[in-house]
């Protein structure tokens, strides 16, 4: 082996434990981190927000006049409210569905199967126009002893303000798509661990609070947080009834003023901030269920 | 390996603990206990042993009232698996009632696994705490011990992720006797391990034995069901076609089937 007379190592010579190796982030991947391709990237950004910015349509006066205005900020907390409750009461509902769909009695599990299928299929809007307009189809409401007359009833129209069929459709609306998502994290959890609760004496009860829910939680979170976006922004589709919404609120400006990009650029920015309220909290939640995960 | 060889048990003359009388148990067509009978005493270690599907994971299983049986009766110490004596009736158990026999019963199988979202500690105190109403620091204390005796003292706030399949068969045992069992079934405890981690688990099971703990264990070990097990009963197509002493069994088996199953696992450990 004559290598000392030359400074050029041939490589091919050397044992293949020897030769020298080449670093695994290659390819595309390492295109992506050079600091030029960055570089690009932010002038490329740059560009794009400031011919948005310098655009005189763009009334950024506007802007941030109406992002904090009254009228605007009524409308977010009337959003964060529907919202909220619609999120909270469809957990509830969504946990009760899940169990339902997943009974050993068919006849419950078919009632569950029944209200996914028509909850799911209905689009939201008309699911919201039908809860608004049940007093032109059922006048009276209320809860009482079949055929007898005798119960408690009311005005369909008192007890369904616009205000109340919105929530009732976007909570029974959530409840169908929560319950399967929730059910999709009962059925992540492995049955070795539930034998293992019941096992070791635990009742069903215990062993789902114990073991079940927070093993669930850990798959549920992900998608729960994802469908919480969506019901935020599907909160916009209570501007139809008239519901003075986020959405409902900078419509009615524009409408008169006729400055329609700026105030969707409001509504945008709102809910931009709420998302990453969520996505925050999201994160928080994934990192709480963590533990014990292989990684 | 190297197990002490047991000392002789005068088997007759302690009570039995658990009976099985002439239980049977179908999954459909499928007759997976078939008129099973086995008296296990106090103290004893009780092997089973047989081929793939023979029914002994069932018949744990039944021990633990994880599964209930078509006909037969099981008696636990004072209790009838399944009823609670109402005067001279017996009715049958409430969910709660169910949940408190099994916390007399410890069960480790390759199936029942530890809580994945919780650290060693957490998961052996887990029942004492829950179940049993024991305070967190007295339930630590005595995790803490049981920890020690299966040899993971150091790994109390591991996750079982972190833990090699030894390490967590011997934290499921801890967990187990934490709930300080009369009997501990063992359903293949070892059977997907590593043959180099297959020994330390054994060796806690033996240590257990030698303390005088009740114990029916399935295995596929012949070596520890001929060194560490009092008795040994052979399943066959969901019936004990032999049971004796452990040396009668492998020394002198009376079924030609045992022959052949014994001639099979003849290796001290099989694949
Ligand atoms: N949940 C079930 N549903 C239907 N059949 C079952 C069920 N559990 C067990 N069986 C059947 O019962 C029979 C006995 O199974 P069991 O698990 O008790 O066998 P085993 O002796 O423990 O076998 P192995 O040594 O392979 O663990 C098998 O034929 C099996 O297919
Ligand atoms: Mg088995």
């Amino acid at each position: 082996m004559a290598e000392a007379s030359s400074n050029i190592v041939d490589f091919q010579a050397l044992p293949l434990e020897d030769r020298p190796v080449e670093r695994p982030a290659a390819g595309l991947q390492r295109v992506l981190r050079e600091g030029s391709v960055w570089l690009l990237a932010g002038l490329l950004a740059a560009y794009a927000v400031w011919g948005i910015a310098t655009n005189s349509a763009m009334r950024w006066d506007s802007i941030a006049r109406f992002l904090t205005a009254p009228i605007i900020l009524q409308g977010l907390l009337t959003t964060i409210v529907i919202a909220a409750a619609a999120a909270v009461v469809g957990l509830a509902g969504g946990l009760v569905i899940a169990l339902m769909r997943m009974s050993s009695n068919p006849l419950i599990r078919t009632l569950a199967i029944g209200y996914l299928g028509l909850f799911r299929a209905v689009p939201l809007l008309v699911q919201i126009l039908i809860w608004y307009n049940l007093g032109t189809f059922l006048p009276q409401l209320g809860i009482g002893i079949p055929f007898t007359g005798i119960g408690l009833y009311g005005d369909t129209n008192v007890i369904l303000s616009p205000f109340v069929a919105c929530l009732v459709a976007l909570a029974l609306n959530q409840a169908a798509y929560m319950g399967e998502i929730i059910r999709g994290g009962l059925l992540s959890v492995q049955q070795g661990q539930i034998e293992a609760a019941i096992a070791l004496g635990m009742t069903r009860a215990k062993a789902f609070r114990r073991v079940v829910a927070p093993q669930a939680a850990k798959s549920i979170i992900p998608p729960l947080g994802n469908d919480l976006i969506n019901l935020l922004k599907a909160t916009s589709l209570v501007s139809v009834v008239g519901v003075g919404d986020l959405m409902t609120r900078a419509q009615g400006i524009y409408a008169s003023n006729y400055q329609v990009i700026p105030l969707l650029i409001v509504a945008s920015i709102w809910y931009l901030l709420l998302t990453i309220v969520i996505t925050l909290a999201q994160g928080l939640l994934e990192r709480r269920f963590a533990a014990g995960v292989a990684r | 390996m190297n197990f002490a060889t047991p000392e002789f048990r005068n088997a007759s003359a302690v009570p039995a603990l658990i009976r099985v009388r002439n239980v049977s148990k179908s999954f459909g067509t499928n007759r997976v206990l078939d008129d099973v009978s086995l008296d296990i005493r106090k103290g004893e270690v009780r092997c089973i042993i047989g081929p793939s599907g023979s029914g002994k994971s069932t018949l744990l299983r039944c021990l633990n009232a994880l599964t209930d049986f078509d006909s037969g009766a099981i008696v636990l110490d004072d209790t009838r698996i399944g009823y609670t004596e109402r005067g001279s009736v017996l009715k049958p158990w409430t969910g709660r009632e169910a949940a408190n026999f099994r916390r007399r019963v410890g069960l480790v199988s390759q199936h029942v696994n530890l809580f994945s979202h919780r650290t060693v500690l957490e998961n052996v105190i887990e029942g004492p705490v829950q179940v049993l109403g024991t305070s967190r620091a007295v339930a630590v204390r005595a995790a803490s011990d049981l920890l020690a005796r299966v040899g993971l003292a150091d790994k109390h706030d591991s996750y079982p992720s972190q833990l090699s399949g030894g390490q967590q068969q011997r934290a499921a045992i801890a967990r187990a006797l934490a709930m300080d069992p009369k009997v501990m079934l063992f359903d293949e405890a070892t059977s997907a391990l590593d043959p180099e981690l297959v020994a330390e688990v054994l060796g806690v099971m033996q240590a257990l034995a030698s303390d005088g703990m009740t114990m029916v264990v399935v295995t596929h070990e012949m070596r520890f069901a001929e060194e560490v097990g009092d008795t040994v009963a052979v399943m066959e197509a969901g019936r004990i076609i032999e049971d004796g002493t452990a040396s009668d069994v492998f020394s002198r088996p009376r079924h030609q089937r045992t022959v052949d199953f014994l001639k099979d696992h003849s290796g001290f450990r099989t694949a």
